[in-house]
């Protein structure tokens, strides 16, 4: 038996919402101690790496591990109809392969979604050494992104001592935004090394739908390394994290 | 099989055109192919990832590739549509966006043959909402990990276009010398099989062997068998040993049907599967066909209901590509003729002889009034019981006869002289009316037949040529009769020059097309044109021609000299 209960679906929602937009199909893995799920998207540019543990619901019973082939797609799709407040309840109905989504408040609402195959994929362990990172309110970071797409495609990410810092140029224009240390969006600043590096717009604000605008993200960077995106999820208790490839600066 | 060693021989297949040259390539490409490959890598070689009687889009286009490439890539589309300006060629595009990728990404695989087969096969069957997008990145996933070179083969090989020139006449040679066995034996597999990469895997696990044992499979086409053309009756009993089976022939698409279970198929000639075609066929099949799995070879005619007679084909398939399928068969039912068999049950037929088959086929067809029919035919060496015969196809509105050899297997993709197709006419003619003759019995009251006239290009006069009373429905006879009354003359019109007096004239304005089996020299005091016609049957009126627009007295007599040639080279 499969079961899983959250007092609220908001978490679920915007976690779904966020990794759909980079990958099609997800295979959650289930054990004992909790859901976890890593994937990359189609054009290995974008890696989720996503964990619940136990502790992020009021309810969680898993015997035996098991791997659900999830269309994420569709999951967004349902999950679009919950309300945040709605108490969500994920349920496996192992005879008929399909996973049962429940959604209950004033009235019970109930989906179930067919489970599908999918093969396992390779995936890359990239051992990275960042040289600077910092958390930063995320409503600045999605502000941040809005303005710079109506720009170009790309923005660059820059962390020095003096604070945080995102460009973007094209033919058409360019903007800026900074966030000097001291600054209260800045939450945290650690530099060993400045570091900057490009990256494409559209994924950067995929990604960050996961959160709301007051949270915090940790944002790790390395010159011309991926870019680490760190989303503090259930209290600090879960983990949603994304990795994105570069886009090489044209000399 | 890393697919690098398929794009590298692609490169240069592209660039020679030397055909043994082009040849070894191949050869050696099949050779380095293991066995777990084999297929996959010869249907890439023909841009495919399904045989060739499967036919099934991809759904991906230029636009869609584009945005695959400005993923994978980096690029904007601007950017790749400026590139692709320049170049002419999307394959082209993306081996140089892949050298110069601004996306870096976090991880590149190598890209094996069977990993873009699978995702360029996936392309047709996926569907839904969102299947555009996911198609994309089907493609985006191959140009990840993909090299230049593999690029430009991944987005050609999606866009149905590879450009190697790579024929699949040319994989037969290249099988043949890759795993050195016979052409003739590879090209009688590939009759069978209609597949070179079923051919190719059975040729290298077993050579010659290998390919001997390839057979017929129900839901494969199998390439027909074919007849030449024969100029005379007494030609086709003289090669055949003074008797044969003459079936009618039809005239309209060949097609094959098979049958596994509850499925029918149905493939043309050319092997394109039509079988959602004819949506109308599919039950009447499953049942006539008695047996479990067979393959049957036939013609599907379409019965015009007004004249009960067969419509060009040409026709049937327009109409059925236009409007609903469901309109086009109440408007044109169709019937199968069928007149072979291929398979029965568990056994091929092709090597047994026609009377067998026949045989078989009698047995294992249940014929369905108005759908599915067994090809009229008789056994004969009886030259007037023949000719009637002939008449009676021709009555029907079909083509002629078609003579099989009665201890001929069946040889598929084969145009042998063991099926001769006999036609009475190689031409028609357009003829002018310039008189009537009354007709008897049934046709009492109405101009039964027609005094006929071609034109004279130095007089400009009309000579006739033939009479003509045949090839009439009742109700054209009645028709004409009406129509032509007001042209009714009490004397041979001026430029009319004819010995034969009809019993009325008519001013020269009508035009008929007609059909005939042979030309003859004629004496001047019967066919003033010196010329006449053996079996002259109607086609229809020329409403589009007039009276000195027919055919001259020395075009036909330039028919007669083709005619007397073809006869002598025989």
């Amino acid at each position: 038996m499969v079961r899983m209960r959250m007092s609220d679906s908001k978490l679920w929602k915007t976690c779904v919402s966020a990794i759909a937009s980079l990958i099609d199909e997800a295979a959650f893995k289930l054990t004992p101690e909790g859901i976890k799920m890593k994937a990359m998207d189609p054009s290995h540019v974008a890696l989720v790496d996503f964990e619940l543990p136990t502790a992020a619901f009021i309810e969680y019973d898993v015997k035996q591990p098991a791997i659900l082939g999830v269309d994420l797609t569709e999951m967004n799709k349902i999950m679009a109809r919950a309300k945040a407040e709605d108490e969500f309840i994920l349920d496996l109905n192992e005879e008929k392969n399909r996973l049962i989504l429940t959604f209950r408040s004033a009235s019970t609402r109930r989906f179930s979604l067919p489970l599908v195959d999918i093969s396992e994929a390779e995936l890359p362990e990239p051992k990275l050494q960042f040289t600077a990172t910092a958390d930063v309110t995320a409503g600045i970071i999605q502000d941040g992104l809005r303005d710079a797409e109506i720009v170009g495609d790309n923005v660059k990410f820059e962390l020095t001592e003096e604070g945080f810092f995102m460009y973007t140029e094209s033919e058409t224009g360019a903007t800026e935004l900074k966030l000097h240390k001291g600054d209260p969006a800045l939450l945290k600043l650690n530099v060993k090394q400045p570091a900057r590096a490009m990256f494409n717009i559209k994924y950067l604000i995929d990604m960050t739908k996961a959160v709301g605008s007051a949270d915090a993200i940790t944002i790790s960077i390395g010159s011309n390394l991926p870019i680490q995106l760190d989303f503090p999820i259930a209290e600090g208790k879960g983990r949603l994290r994304f990795l994105l490839a570069p886009r090489i600066e044209a000399e | 099989m890393r697919y690098a060693t398929l794009a590298e021989a692609f490169e240069k297949l592209e660039k020679t055109s030397a055909y043994l040259e082009k040849n070894a390539i191949i050869a050696d490409l099949l050779r380095k192919t293991p066995a777990k490959d084999m297929e996959m890598v010869v249907s890439l070689l023909l841009g495919k990832t399904y045989p060739t009687y499967v036919s099934k889009e991809t759904g991906v286009g230029p636009q869609q590739l584009k945005k695959a490439l400005a993923q994978a890539s980096g690029y904007s589309s601007a950017d790749i549509d400026r590139l692709l300006k320049k170049v002419g060629d999307l394959g082209e595009v993306a081996r140089q966006l892949q050298e110069k990728k601004k996306q870096v990404t976090l991880f590149a695989g190598h890209l094996t043959v069977e990993k873009v087969f699978n995702n360029i096969k996936a392309l047709p069957e996926i569907a839904g909402e969102g299947s555009v997008d996911k198609k994309i990145s089907a493609i985006a996933e191959l140009l990840a990990s993909a090299s230049p070179l593999e690029a430009k083969y991944v987005v050609r090989t999606v866009l149905g276009d590879l450009r190697i020139g790579v024929a699949e006449g040319r994989l037969r040679d290249a099988i043949a010398s890759a795993f050195n066995v016979s052409p003739d034996v590879v090209e009688h597999a590939y009759m069978l099989t209609t597949d070179y990469a079923v051919v190719a895997k059975a040729a290298a696990a077993r050579g010659e062997r290998g390919l001997e044992e390839l057979g017929l499979e129900v839901g494969h086409p199998v390439n027909p068998m074919l007849a030449q053309r024969a100029e005379t009756l007494e030609e086709i009993l003289e090669r055949m040993g003074g008797k044969a089976a003459f079936e009618i022939k039809l005239d309209g698409i060949r097609i094959q049907a098979h049958k596994d279970g509850d499925q029918i198929s149905l493939f043309t000639r050319r092997m394109e599967d039509y079988t959602s075609m004819f949506p109308d066929l599919i039950e009447p099949l499953r049942q006539a066909l008695k047996p479990k799995r067979v393959i049957v070879d036939g013609e599907l005619v379409a019965i015009d209901k007004r004249t009960g007679k067969p419509m060009p084909f040409q026709e049937v398939l327009k109409r059925r590509r236009k409007y609903e399928i469901k309109e086009a068969i109440e408007q044109l039912p169709i019937e199968m003729h069928i007149f072979d068999v291929m398979f029965c049950e568990k056994e091929s037929m092709l090597d047994r002889p026609y009377t067998e088959r026949r045989t078989v086929l009698e047995k294992i067809v249940e014929p369905i009034a108005g759908k599915v029919l067994v090809v009229e035919q008789i056994v004969s060496g009886d030259p007037d019981e023949i000719k009637t015969f002939m008449n009676k196809s021709i009555g029907m509105g079909h083509e002629g006869l078609l003579a099989k050899d009665l201890k001929a297997n069946y040889r598929a993709g084969r145009r042998e002289f063991v099926w001769l197709k006999l036609k009475p006419t190689v031409e028609t003619l357009d003829l002018a009316v310039v008189g009537s003759f009354a007709g008897r019995g049934k046709r009492a009251g109405t101009f039964g037949s027609y005094l006929l006239a071609a034109r004279d290009s130095k007089t400009d006069k009309l000579y006739t040529v033939t009479k003509l009373g045949s090839g009439f429905t009742d109700e054209q006879l009645e028709e004409f009769t009406k129509e032509f009354k007001p042209l009714i003359v009490d004397k041979k019109p001026a430029n009319v020059v004819a010995e034969i007096e009809p019993d009325l004239w008519l001013k020269p304005k009508i035009v008929f097309e007609i059909i005939y089996e042979e030309i003859q020299k004629s004496p001047a005091e019967k066919h003033t044109s010196g010329f006449g016609l053996r079996f002259p049957r109607f086609v229809k009126l020329r409403e589009d021609k007039s009276a000195d627009e027919v055919n001259t007295v020395e075009e036909i007599e330039h028919l007669y000299l083709e005619q007397q040639k073809r006869k002598t080279r025989k």
